[in-house]
């Protein structure tokens, strides 16, 4: 069941805005991550370009609506399109989030976060399976950014990522700017959440912006990153080796040059440090 | 019923309601109570979901304004739970919510415009076809037409309007000065279909859309031209080829092939 997921290198979100700048002028980006939901329609624009630019990158898929956490079924139709897709653009790898999106047939749009118990692990770990038995592969998943903690939830946030990640045989795509936005929201320390995690899963790496607001940070995906998640990224690589990187970036996108620049940084900082990592 | 059920149930009921602040559940912290934070959820359903439709209703948002097309799209919120995985879905109910709001009084062609963006979107969407092409209508021997399906591609659709709205979007999807609003003297019909990645669309008059109707329920090119010349309009042989023509030009038709 398992295919192995390759080292991609540095990517970035493909965003509508960019379109025509990427077919025009082919930049140098190794790879490029698609919002799966954009491309679940029957025909058109859309998913025209992309089967242009899949001749010429190689295509990662990242879903919003899988629900993983949800108390709901398995929405299984989904699934089987997103398999659809997959195959059709020969996606290199199939990410989502460790969350909950919707319950009683309800979708919020939004990425909640589950409480952090020992039935949600066993929830969670049973569906990741089903998923991955019906993909044929296995799935990447997110941490999500959160703004409560719930009075259910039992061991730290990275003891309930771990364990769903190595439960369900499953990979990690890590969010370093989630682990800060929930640092400071939660009041715990980054590194400590980095330092416990199974690097030998963690197959891809997001890097975005957020809004600090004082009191809290929402992940709001539209500013360049900071300082501080720059940092938390270099000790990550540091710790754990070259991971395929990209900077994530859903509103207020700036011109395709301005994130290229941006993508460099995390290049120089990786490569400045650990040669790729043998995956176990 | 689980743990697990019970939360999910009691957070998302307490979002959407917007009103309740659920706090029971979630704790407290240094920064911010239990309701300041959970209040962040309730905040950001509603943005989403209003930005949701302005990307999908971007002519009505800018005919009403910003302020009051969120605070008509937060009554839909309130009553419309998306139910789809994805979020482009969400405003398929809209146009007709619109519809039945007392505040927009008699302007109803708002409704409408926000059904033809709807529309437009739909056909942006739809299942590729590839149109036929005159080549292909030519090699078929001439006995054999009476036999011959014509299929409007996937992305073809008819709508019928009241009010000038066709211009009204015209106009604001141009920034140009918006035409006056008027209602028509009787429904005027426009199609939209989308041949290869463009999305076109022209009005129509009665008799070529019931031209378009006969052809898109007749099994074959003789069952069409039999109803429509039942019609008994004038020169009705004449204009059933016609039309056949004109639809071919416009590559409303799906190939043959």
């Amino acid at each position: 069941m398992k295919k192995e997921c390759p080292y991609l290198g540095y990517g970035l979100g493909l965003r509508t805005a960019h379109y025509q700048t990427i077919l025009e002028t082919q930049p140098a980006v190794d790879w490029f991550e698609i919002i799966t939901e954009n491309y679940l329609v029957p025909g058109g624009r859309p998913l025209h370009v992309l089967e242009k630019i899949r001749r010429n990158y190689p295509l990662v898929m990242h879903g919003v609506s899988l629900s993983i956490g949800s108390v709901d079924e398995l929405n299984l139709d989904y699934v089987q399109r997103i398999k659809k897709l997959a195959d059709d653009i020969e996606a290199q790898w199939i990410s989502d989030h460790l969350c909950w999106t919707g319950v009683n047939g309800i979708n919020a749009h939004d990425l909640l976060p589950l409480p952090y118990s020992e039935e949600a692990i066993q929830h969670v770990v049973e569906r990741v399976q089903r998923v991955q038995d019906m993909l044929g592969r296995q799935i990447l998943l997110e941490n999500v950014s959160s703004y409560v903690t719930f009075r259910d939830s039992l061991m730290p946030e990275w003891e309930f990522v771990s364990e769903v990640i190595k439960r369900a045989d499953c990979l990690l795509l890590l969010d370093v700017n989630n682990i800060y936005v929930s640092a400071f929201n939660h009041d715990f320390d980054p590194v400590k959440y980095i330092d416990a995690l199974p690097g030998q899963r963690i197959q891809q790496i997001h890097l975005a912006g957020h809004t600090n607001c004082g009191t809290h940070i929402i992940d709001t995906h539209d500013e360049p990153v900071i300082d501080e998640v720059w940092a938390l990224y270099e000790y990550t690589i540091r710790r754990f080796g070259k991971i395929s990187t990209m900077i994530e970036r859903d509103d207020n996108i700036p011109a395709f040059a301005e994130l290229h620049t941006e993508l460099q940084k995390a290049k120089q900082i990786a490569e400045k440090l650990e040669p790729l990592r043998e995956f176990a | 019923m689980s743990s697990l059920k019970v939360l999910q149930r009691n957070f998302l009921n307490d979002v959407m309601q917007l009103e309740h602040a659920g706090s029971s559940y979630i704790k407290d912290s240094n920064k911010l109570t239990a309701s300041q934070r959970f209040r962040l959820y309730q905040d950001g359903y509603v943005l989403r979901l209003i930005e949701a439709l302005g990307d999908s209703f971007t002519t009505v948002e800018k005919f009403l304004g910003s302020e009051r097309f969120a605070a008509i799209a937060e009554n839909y919120i309130l009553n419309h739970p998306s139910r789809h995985y994805s979020i482009r879905e969400y405003g398929e109910s809209f146009p007709k919510f619109l519809a039945t709001i007392d505040s927009l009084g008699n302007r109803s062609f708002i409704a409408e415009l926000a059904e033809f963006e709807w529309m437009l979107g739909r056909a942006f969407d739809s299942c590729n076809a590839i149109p036929m092409q005159h080549a292909e209508l030519e090699s078929v021997a001439i006995d054999l037409w009476p036999e011959l399906r014509f299929s409007f591609l996937p992305s073809f659709l008819s709508l019928s309007f009241d009010w000038n709205t066709p211009q009204l979007w015209k106009a604001l999807t141009e920034n140009l000065t918006l035409p006056d609003i008027k209602i028509n003297s009787s429904p005027e019909y426009w199609v939209i279909w989308r041949p290869e990645l463009d999305t076109l669309f022209r009005s129509v008059d009665d008799e070529e859309i019931f031209a378009m109707q006969c052809m898109q329920q007749a099994d074959n090119f003789a069952g069409y031209c039999e109803t429509f010349i039942r019609k008994q309009w004038d020169q009705a042989e004449l204009k059933a080829v016609q039309y056949l023509k004109r639809w071919l030009e416009d590559r409303m038709f799906v190939g043959l092939s």
